[in-house]
């Protein structure tokens, strides 16, 4: 089922499709661009799915551009329209952390990725998805993407959970405790003190076990 | 075999009784209380149970000869402490009178287990929606796991609480699904969704500040359209974050068309199934706790006497769910 696109976009092909929203990589005032649209949910009535949509599609380009101030990189806004639920967004090329999962440089990268992920909490934005497989390595930069299930929060509980699901998508790798220490002293070295009541509560979460395997989502 | 169920956990003494294989019903008895006013009192319940229990047993008997009976099976929890020792207080004597084994069950493991056994559910997402219950499930190896939850208070819990403040009595559901059908203007309630987890205590705040001030009609729309869009959405990230095309709910809040109806549409739009059932089986009964009872039996539990002390508090994930064969064919 092919969605409606902004007009001026071409569809190049489907990213993604998810239950929520659909990401194509599409052509764009003859540039590369990333379009996602929130689908519209006929079992929802047409008001409360239209503000619904509205409210998600304007937090998502508020957390992509918050997270830049906060010196996370995040893919370019260059056009929203709320009422639409869509968002056109620079393409971001390069390998997802979750492919290169194998090589030698990963545990460093996860290592860069804790200082990111701690700038961002430092902000207050939890991402609410952090998997490897929405950060980016391009030219040697690692750039977050997919904020859709992210919020404005300094909420403990949040943050941890962030790092939780973070770390069970590490689990099946051998090097998985030197990889989540490499991970957290990153993590540390951007959020100081706060860091140790934030690792305190992950370890809650992960005795709760109420948490499905994450790595499952991608 | 032949199994007896006795349900007791809230408002409803049941008995109902299961033939396997293949699946069969062979009666169901209930009786509800009805508070007077307010929501359950839990001993006046219990009360009633007491005072019902001896005439929905002679029903039972009237329609199936109880020497045929090979398991005797009671909702052990989780539920209202008093009301649970009603159901087990029965329980045991069937069992002793019988010499019949005693298996104990999970009420929301036998809401769960209906709605598969009469939809032939294989691997589907499941939705439990009660008055105490509000949770998204997935049956995964030997484990019922928890994908997502209400943070506060159960949609059943909702429903009921603003019915009671607005007037319209317990329980809320009917009342409630009745009026809405009559608006659909749509007053804006908080639409409170956090992964696929859900929280209804600020709807509810709002709901009771709004009585008097907006129409109770218009109020029921917006509430049935706000909640059950969160859950019919925490429902279908489940269903796309483990690939699975079937859907089916349980609890008695699935009694409600409203919800049904949404839970049709999502399925469609996603090209998935929502598998429905007759509605009379959402609600607390006492057929789904033989079927349970069945099950639990199939996998090897028995509890003796001394042992069968009622769990008010008891999780379904400490409890194991059937291999998927069970529902094949």
């Amino acid at each position: 089922m092919l969605n409606p696109l902004p007009q001026g976009c071409t569809r190049i092909r489907n990213l993604y499709q998810g239950a929520e929203a659909i990401v194509d990589l599409c052509e764009w005032m003859g540039t590369r661009v990333v379009v996602k649209t929130r689908i519209r949910k006929g079992y929802r009535v047409r008001e409360l799915d239209d503000s619904i949509r509205k409210s998600r599609t304007l937090r998502e380009a508020s957390l992509l551009n918050s997270a830049k101030k906060a010196g996370v990189e995040t893919p370019f806004i260059y056009h929203v329209n709320p009422v639409e639920g869509w968002i056109i967004m620079s393409y971001v090329e390069g390998e997802s952390l979750r492919r290169l999962q194998y090589s030698s440089i990963f545990p460093n990268l996860i290592n860069r990725l804790g200082i990111i992920v701690g700038r961002l909490h430092s902000a207050g934005i939890v991402h609410g998805d952090l998997t490897p497989a929405n950060v980016i390595l391009s030219d040697d930069r690692l750039i977050l993407i997919d904020f859709g299930l992210g919020e404005y929060s300094n909420e403990v509980e949040k943050k941890a959970e962030d790092i939780y699901t973070l770390i069970s998508s590490l689990a099946p790798l051998s090097n998985y405790d030197t990889l989540v220490k490499l991970f957290l002293e990153g993590y540390r070295s951007s959020t100081g003190e706060s860091a140790i009541k934030i690792e305190e509560r992950v370890k809650e979460i992960s005795k709760r076990g109420r948490y499905v395997e994450k790595e499952l989502r991608r | 075999m032949t199994c007896v169920g006795i349900e007791s956990t809230a408002h409803t003494f049941g008995i109902g009784i299961v033939k396997y294989p293949p699946f069969q019903i062979l009666c169901d008895v209930r009786r509800v209380y009805r508070p007077v006013s307010g929501g359950i009192h839990p001993s006046e319940a219990a009360k009633h149970h007491m005072e019902k229990a001896v005439d929905a047993l002679r029903e039972a008997a009237s329609r199936v000869d109880f020497r045929k009976i090979d398991i005797v099976a009671f909702a052990r929890g989780p539920g209202l402490g008093p009301c649970l020792r009603v159901g087990a207080a029965l329980a045991r004597m069937l069992s002793l009178k019988l010499e019949k084994p005693l298996v104990g069950v999970n009420h929301a493991a036998s809401h769960i287990n209906i709605a598969r056994v009469l939809t032939k559910a294989i691997n589907p997402v499941i939705l439990y929606v009660s008055g105490g219950n509000t949770q998204v499930l997935h049956v995964s190896g030997d484990k019922y796991v928890i994908l997502g939850e209400t943070e506060d208070i159960a949609v059943g819990n909702l429903i009921d609480v603003f019915a009671r403040k607005a007037g319209l009595g317990f329980p809320g559901g009917p009342r409630v699904m009745e009026l809405a059908s009559k608006s659909n203007r749509l007053v804006k309630l908080p639409y409170s969704i956090k992964g696929m987890n859900v929280s209804f205590s600020g709807m509810l705040t709002m709901l009771e500040r709004l009585i008097g001030r907006e129409s109770v009609e218009d109020l029921c729309f917006s509430l049935q359209e706000t909640a059950f869009s969160m859950l019919i959405e925490v429902s279908e990230r489940a269903m796309a974050m483990l690939g699975v095309n079937e859907f089916i709910i349980a609890g008695g809040v699935g009694a409600n068309m409203r919800l049904r109806q949404m839970a049709g549409e999502m399925c469609r739009e996603r090209n998935a199934v929502f598998k429905d059932y007759p509605p009379e089986y959402y609600a607390d009964n006492g057929v789904m706790i033989a079927w349970e009872g069945v099950v639990q039996y199939l996998l090897g539990e028995r509890l003796s006497i001394e042992d069968s002390i009622v769990k008010p508090r008891w999780r379904i994930t400490d409890v194991k769910p059937p291999p998927a064969r069970l529902y094949e064919n």
